[in-house]
């Protein structure tokens, strides 16, 4: 039996559907009616780092890095032809990506949705590799790994990765090295599909003009009953410290480049939590913050600066980036500001504005049958609410800023990277 | 969803498009002058200065925290060309009023803003003031600068210089380094009065509620102006005499053909619509002539597309090609072209090409953005088609439609952009 459940918000009048279908799979639809455009979502709980699991409590795998990635590209190869060669005979523009703790596949268009979901829902669910195909892949990937070594961005990040982490997976490149996928066979590959590709772990999650029937006629009829087992993913012990607070590598840049990363305890956030330390973000990143006044009075940043919020499995994180002519000074105006803050608390109307700013992005949002979709897959996995993110951060109030601001964005626990020209 | 369309005052229109679809909304101006080799630098650069900041918000902090108390809206400037006039566009957006927590009138603040922009700059005298002016200089220049590092757009551009040579489509939309260099905030004063007195104003707004106001607003704010605004014209060239081939070198990896052709048809004519799906058959999607023939059955081609720029009647083959096949590329391409003329295309080529324009006719319309930019594209047309009409038009034109509209094709120049010592590196 197929459990439907619908989610209504008075806010933003939209309302979405969960079904929580039989075969296992967490289903969502948001329907947007009047809207052309369909988009589709299709993610397992399961990326870069899961590289050490049990099935049922039974032994624990240890498999190569880069393996989730490398799985990704080879479900599109099917017994019976290319998943994308499918795609292009319905009109739909498909893709699919792999990023430290989940892996999705998606497409979108404004005709043939049917015929589009049937492909999708069918090659996730079909794994086909033999040896000769396996093989094939390495060429290609170990080409795209060699891309990201000449990518400045990648590297700024990955070296700052590296100075926080002593252990956790999440500073190994997503795409694994040469030397790792090399030893990737059929039976690593089916070994990690069918503990992670079952329906249990998945999400399925839809927005456009479609109905509840629309979806069930297909989903019912295609997918396959799963039985619900316990994953259990290993990580070390990751001690609350950066490795070192300082690295820098030299590249040809025209001007140099940072991340300064913030390290926090690990931990599984609360929606309210994530409202908080939205708003936080904006603080420390719009435009009309104080902070990012100062930086640009003393001409430290340009338009690429940004700060996010970084977190997954056993990885907490403020993350600040940028081209600057001095990182150094840079981060010193940075974690100052921070402090100042976090012992004088925020300005009542700067706190005012971040939250307009926030809020109002939140419900811009729902403007985009992509980002809908994409937005209900990753909140399926961190147990928040599309609805409930919006109210709650049209509820946060100064108070509850000061607070938080005392617990996170620990001043001496992070880490600066930089890349800059051989020259400079 | 439906569409009006208002005078507000002499050559100043306002379009509201009610779509209650979208939880954001968005007033956009289309300011049009002639492309005048003397005038786009400085106009360009106006339409930088007027959103950096205003009288009411005199730094770009101040401005910050109004859009962001208006729940994170925006302001923006951007310039193009529509035919042979210049476009700068200034375009407020934000949350609907329907979201606000406090029940903020936005779309009225932000239509104000808009106001505030346009009609009450920050001027000390005569002048804007000169820190603002050279700040956006600045950035004019290093908007040239990209432009020329990304040699596909640089090419294209030399093959509309060379192609246009005399007539003002062939005039640069942001001027040159040299002519920027030399303005100052007493050049962009003037040109502020004259847009003021001269443009031809389309305005669009894409929302729930709020265009009576918005419209009260903008006759209020036109009052004082006494207006003498130019006539949108754009000259279709219908016929060609003689092909002008030129080749050219820059530090490129990969050599540019770009190849300019009449189509001896532009919009709002309505047989453009066969011009524009005869376009996509050849070489607008991934099912296209060029792309199947060119790129994949033959490789010589990394990238081989093609483009119809609708309102003044010109297609563009554009393609990214090894330097020793050059020759055979322009070829294939011309042959294409020769088939299509010849009759010689196949149903499932028509369909791809139909499904593909009507899709994105469909799609673009599910963004404030698209909307908007759909109907004020169509400012110069006698009447206005929502996507659905146009998507119709498209499925009704025929393959004898589709070969006449090839049959109009002339070859005008051919631009290569070679690279230099090529071969010996």
């Amino acid at each position: 039996m197929n459990n439907i459940t619908e989610v209504r918000s008075a806010r933003t009048g939209d309302s979405y559907y969960r079904i929580d279908h039989e075969s296992g799979l967490t289903i969502y639809l948001y329907p947007k009616p009047g809207y052309n455009s369909k988009y589709a979502i299709f993610g397992t709980r399961y990326g870069s780092v899961n590289n050490a699991f049990s099935l049922d409590g039974g032994e624990v795998k240890n498999v190569p890095d880069g393996i989730a990635h490398y799985l990704e590209h080879k479900m599109f190869e099917c017994e019976d032809g290319d998943a994308f060669v499918k795609y292009a005979k319905t009109g739909a523009n498909a893709n699919a990506y792999t990023s430290f703790d989940k892996t999705c596949y998606l497409f979108s268009c404004t005709e043939n949705f049917d015929e589009s979901f049937r492909i999708l829902l069918d090659f996730v669910q079909r794994p086909y590799f033999t040896k000769q195909t396996v093989a094939k892949e390495q060429g290609i990937i170990g080409q795209e790994i060699r891309m990201y070594d000449d990518s400045p961005d990648w590297r700024v990040m990955f070296n700052m990765l590296e100075n926080m982490y002593h252990k956790h997976p999440v500073q190994l490149d997503i795409a694994g090295t040469v030397e790792s996928i090399a030893k990737i066979t059929p039976e690593l590959l089916y070994d990690c599909y069918y503990t992670y590709y079952n329906l249990n772990n998945m999400v399925l999650a839809v927005a456009g003009d479609l109905s509840v029937e629309d979806i069930l006629k297909t989903a019912d009829a295609m997918l396959k009953p799963c039985e619900k087992h316990s994953i259990e993913n290993y990580f070390e012990d990751e001690p609350y410290e950066v490795v070192s607070d300082y690295v820098e590598q030299k590249f040809p840049v025209a001007m140099p480049m940072f991340n300064l990363g913030f390290k926090e305890k690990a931990h599984k956030l609360t929606q309210k939590e994530m409202a908080e330390i939205e708003i936080a973000v904006s603080l420390l990143s719009s435009p009309s913050s104080m902070l990012y006044k100062k930086l640009d009075d003393l001409k430290l940043i340009n338009q690429s600066y940004d700060c996010e919020y970084f977190s997954g499995q056993g990885y907490n994180a403020f993350l600040f980036s940028g081209e600057s002519r001095s990182p150094k000074e840079t981060a010193e105006v940075i974690k100052n500001y921070i402090d100042e803050i976090k012992t004088d608390g925020v300005d009542k109307e700067e706190f005012e504005i971040a939250r307009r700013e926030v809020y109002g992005d939140a419900v811009s949002g729902l403007n985009s049958v992509d980002n809908i979709a994409n937005t209900l897959a990753d909140f399926h996995f961190n147990g928040f609410d599309i609805f409930g993110l919006i109210d709650d951060i049209a509820s946060v109030t100064l108070d509850d800023i000061n607070k938080r601001l005392k617990n996170i964005l620990d001043t001496g626990n992070t880490t600066l990277s930089v890349v800059s020209s051989p020259e400079s | 969803m439906s569409v009006t369309k208002r005078e507000i005052c002499d050559g100043v229109w306002l379009n509201s498009v009610y779509d209650n679809r979208f939880k954001t909304t968005r007033l956009s101006a289309n300011i049009l002058l002639p492309l005048d080799a003397d005038t786009v630098a400085v106009n360009a650069l106006l339409c930088y200065v007027l959103v950096r900041c205003c009288k009411k918000y005199p730094d770009f902090t101040t401005l910050s925290r109004k859009l962001g108390s208006l729940y994170g809206a925006e302001l923006n400037g951007s310039v193009s060309k529509m035919g042979d006039m210049q476009c700068l566009n200034i375009s407020v957006g934000g949350l609907d009023d329907r979201y606000a927590i406090g029940g903020e009138k936005i779309i009225s603040e932000l239509t104000k803003l808009m106001c505030e922009v346009l009609f009450n700059p920050k001027v000390k005298g005569d002048s804007f003031c000169s820190e603002d002016v050279e700040q956006e200089k600045r950035q004019l220049i290093e908007l040239i600068d990209a432009e020329f590092n990304d040699k596909r757009a640089y090419a294209n551009n030399r093959l509309i210089e060379i192609m246009c040579e005399g007539e003002r489509y062939g005039v640069k939309k942001i001027g040159t380094k040299d002519q920027i260099e030399a303005l100052d905030g007493s050049d962009v004063y003037k040109a502020w009065r004259n847009m003021l007195k001269n443009a031809y104003f389309d305005f669009t707004f894409v929302g729930y509620d709020g265009a009576d106001n918005i419209a009260e607003l903008l006759k209020n704010s036109f009052k004082e102006i006494n207006r003498t605004p130019v006539e949108l014209s754009t000259d279709v060239v219908y016929s060609v005499f003689g092909v002008k081939n030129v080749v050219e070198e820059e530090d490129v990896a990969q050599c540019k053909l770009e190849i300019g052709f009449r189509t001896a048809c532009a919009e709002p004519e309505p047989q453009s619509t066969a011009t524009r799906l005869m376009c996509a058959i050849l070489g607008g999607t991934a099912s296209s002539k060029l792309f199947n023939n060119v790129r994949e059955k033959k490789s010589l081609c990394y990238y081989c597309m093609s483009r119809f720029a609708r309102l003044k009647g010109i297609m563009f083959v554009e393609s990214g090609v090894e330097s020793s096949n050059v020759e055979a590329a322009k070829e294939a391409i011309l042959k294409e072209i020769d088939d299509m003329k010849n009759g010689i295309i196949s149903d499932f080529e028509i369909n791809a090409a139909k499904l593909a324009v009507t899709n994105s006719f469909c799609g673009v319309t599910d963004t404030v953005g698209g909307t908007c930019m759909w109907y004020s594209s169509q400012l110069m047309d006698a009447s206005v088609d929502t996507p659905r009409q146009a998507a119709e038009k498209i499925n009704a034109v025929t393959k004898e439609g589709i070969v006449e509209a090839a049959k109009k094709l002339e070859l005008d120049t051919i631009y290569v952009l070679e690279s230099k010592g090529g071969e010996d590196e």
